[in-house]
């Protein structure tokens, strides 16, 4: 450290006991006035809570969520109603058919962040259908109400890019699981990609594959996959240009499902893949696809590329887990320490948490069983 | 009914101050005497309230971790945080976030010729030192194991040595990826890449090449340019390649092919990539290492660890991506 500028001391954003009178004296209100208009509660007029919200950032001012919630308990003087909570905010509806708990993968992440709350001790309030069912507003209301200092951001199981959510961010702490929420940039949990796919691809390499192909639901990919995609087309730099095999994208099933079945006949019978690596749910359309040929021979091996729970009990698949589960508790994790170190509002510097997955049934199914 | 700490400590026949060590995950409390409280929190629906914790380090205020020494282990000598402007940078940002918190580091050098894993170990328990900064280190650095038990990890870029571990990073492939779109919301159209070095090392510089590749995969082939592999100082090779594929946009980890690019007609913009420092007007654009986010993210991690006692080495090697946009770009 000898030679360079010293370290340069960055002024903290002090901890000001004062600073919600600072607002109300530059504002000539009353303190109650700027409590209420910085907790969005409508009896303000809007002029002075817009006044109150412009003064407040530019004096710097956020309020601790944490010292907030004990505040409320505080008033309230009542022990149970609040203890400190996070909120677990999924689009997705609880009940019904395309719900919460018909969802493998949305119910391993919800059980990994109920239980990493309970061990950190905080409480994890859950909304759900929210943007549809209940609106953003009105969980926005009910997390101020109850004192909420983080929220879970969960993904949706269906795919709509570009959802734009405004909230009064710099309320909240808060982290997104997946892609789903692709505005504004926020912290975000996902599962780990490249490496993954990248030593899937060696292990079958290594297996005694020559002929790797790749499949992908075009319309997933984006949110769900990119890094994968990437990797394998990366990977397939290493190899002779003759045995590339291009990817093949698939459309959301298609109501022409004999044009969906004639694309991916066709890919198989010129490019003739030993194995294909990909999105779990493709193997069996794949299947489907190459059921009525005449040489089994043709059939390829699958690899799947994240594996959901339920994939897992069903299916004699072999790849590599969605680690939904730690996912869950990876973004609990995450937005605890945000709540204490009092990071609230839009990150500046977004990060991308990567959770790996594990290897599966690579001797019961895969290639490195028996049964080749 | 809420269940007092005090009332905790009663039913588990032990001081309220072990209690507290307890929940703490002092080391220094034995097996059965935990057991025995984590007993009697089953048996008593004791729940633990964060609020409380706030609530007291509020009062502790900004000397909650006053005190504290971190180790900074790294695979690089204290000569290269001097020389380096990548590392100095990363060093400097470490000690001003800590400095704010009055936290100290003190670094150690497990390189060639430095400490071997199991004396690091054996000093750091000897000095009362628990929570490591551990990396960066040289890609190609021999990756001793290191036991982390009774130790708090949180490892920096990455390397052989860092896997498994909770890593923060730079991602070169979201900066890359980011590149792509921001050139693309300013009209650039054709972006090409040149990388040098051994084939399998420029294709495992993974990032920069997966995150084109991708791009492009999704483009009209007549907007696909190949990425050029440069062997040696090659200017021909790469006049060649960009009269051919006549790319508006450049992009290159090698800051000496910048100049070779001008005289073209037209002249592709030039962006450098995983730059140590700020661009400058003569330089032009180009991405920056984000050094000062790394460190800080480093050090707040490492703190919720030691924080929390979360010892020892995790059961899934999270890796923490951070990208830096484009620097310098008019």
């Amino acid at each position: 450290m000898a030679t360079g500028s010293p370290p340069q001391l960055r002024a903290m954003p002090e901890f000001h006991r004062h600073s919600l009178e600072a607002i109300a004296r530059a504002l000539g209100v009353s303190r109650m006035t700027v409590s209420r208009a910085l907790r969005g509660n409508t009896a303000v007029a809007d002029s002075t809570r817009k006044a109150v919200l412009e003064e407040a950032k530019r004096q710097g001012y956020r309020p601790n969520p944490l010292i907030s919630a004990w505040m409320i308990r505080v008033r309230q003087g009542d022990q149970a109603a609040t203890k400190p909570a996070l909120a677990y905010i999924s689009p997705v509806p609880r009940n019904g058919p395309h719900s919460t708990s018909a969802n493998s993968y949305l119910k391993e992440l919800r059980r990994g962040a109920r239980q990493r709350a309970r061990e950190l001790g905080f409480k994890l309030w859950e909304f759900y259908g929210v943007g549809s069912e209940m609106s953003w507003e009105e969980v926005a209301g009910r997390m101020t109400a109850t004192g909420v200092a983080g929220m879970i951001l969960a993904p949706r199981n269906f795919l709509v890019s570009d959802i734009q959510v405004e909230l009064p961010w710099e309320r909240f702490c808060f982290v997104a699981i997946g892609f789903s929420l692709s505005h504004p940039a926020m912290h975000t949990i996902n599962d780990e990609q490249n490496h993954g796919t990248t030593a899937i691809l060696r292990r079958l390499q290594a297996a005694g594959y020559h002929r790797i192909g790749c499949m992908s639901w075009h319309h997933h990919e984006e949110l769900h996959s990119h890094g994968r995609i990437a990797a394998f087309l990366a990977w397939q730099q290493e190899i002779p240009a003759a045995e590339r095999i291009p990817i093949l994208r698939v459309e959301d099933l298609p109501k022409d499902t004999a044009r969906f079945h004639d694309q991916i006949r066709k890919w198989c019978a010129r490019h003739r893949p030993e194995v294909i690596v990909g999105t779990p749910s493709l193997k069996r359309h794949l299947h489907d696809s190459l059921k009525g040929l005449r040489s089994e021979t043709l059939l390829p091996d699958y690899c799947g590329l994240g594996i959901s729970p339920q994939e897992l009990l069903y299916q004699t698949q072999y790849g590599i887990t969605e680690p939904c589960f730690q996912i869950g508790r990876a973004a609990t994790e995450m937005v605890t320490g945000l709540v204490y170190r009092h990071e609230t509002g839009l990150p500046e510097h977004p990060v991308l948490i990567e959770v790996p997955g594990a290897h599966w049934n690579w001797k019961k199914h895969g290639p490195e069983g028996a049964r080749r | 009914m809420n269940v007092t700490q005090r009332e905790l400590a009663r039913a588990a026949k032990v001081s309220q101050a072990t209690v507290a060590r307890v929940f703490r995950k002092d080391p220094g409390v034995s097996q059965a005497l935990r057991a025995k409280v984590l007993e009697a929190v089953e048996r008593c629906q004791y729940q633990q309230n964060p609020l409380v914790d706030a609530w007291a380090s509020k009062f502790r205020a900004n000397h909650r971790h006053a005190g504290l020494v971190l180790a900074h282990v790294s695979g690089y000598p204290e000569t290269a945080y001097s020389s380096q402007p990548r590392l100095r940078r990363l060093r400097d940002s470490m000690l001003t976030h800590t400095a704010a918190m009055e936290i100290g580091i003190e670094p150690f050098y497990c390189g060639p010729g430095g400490l071997g894993p199991g004396r690091l170990r054996d000093i750091l328990l000897a000095r009362g030192i628990q929570p490591v900064l551990y990396g960066p280190f040289p890609r190609e650095a021999h990756s001793p194991e290191m036991d982390w038990t009774k130790l708090s990890v949180a490892a920096i870029g990455e390397s052989p040595a860092t896997e498994a571990l909770h890593r923060i990073v730079h991602s070169r492939y979201l900066s890359m990826r980011e590149a792509l779109l921001t050139l693309r919301a300013r009209g650039f159209q054709r972006t090409g890449l040149i990388l040098s070095g051994p084939r399998e090392e420029a294709i495992a510089e993974r990032g920069w090449l997966p995150a084109l590749l991708r791009d492009s995969s999704n483009r009209p082939a007549r907007e696909r340019i190949p990425w050029l592999h440069l062997k040696g100082n090659d200017k021909d090779a790469v006049c060649q390649w960009a009269r051919k594929y006549q790319p508006d946009a450049v992009l290159s980890p090698l800051l000496y092919v910048a100049p070779w690019l001008k005289p073209l007609q037209p002249a592709p913009l030039f962006i450098g990539l995983d730059l140590d420092i700020p661009p400058n007007s003569t330089t032009g654009a180009g991405i920056v290492y984000p050094a000062q986010t790394i460190a800080r993210a480093a050090v707040d991690m490492l703190i919720a660890k030691h924080d929390l006692h979360d010892l020892g080495k995790p059961a899934d090697g999270q890796i923490h991506s951070y990208f830096a946009p484009i620097d310098g770009l008019d």
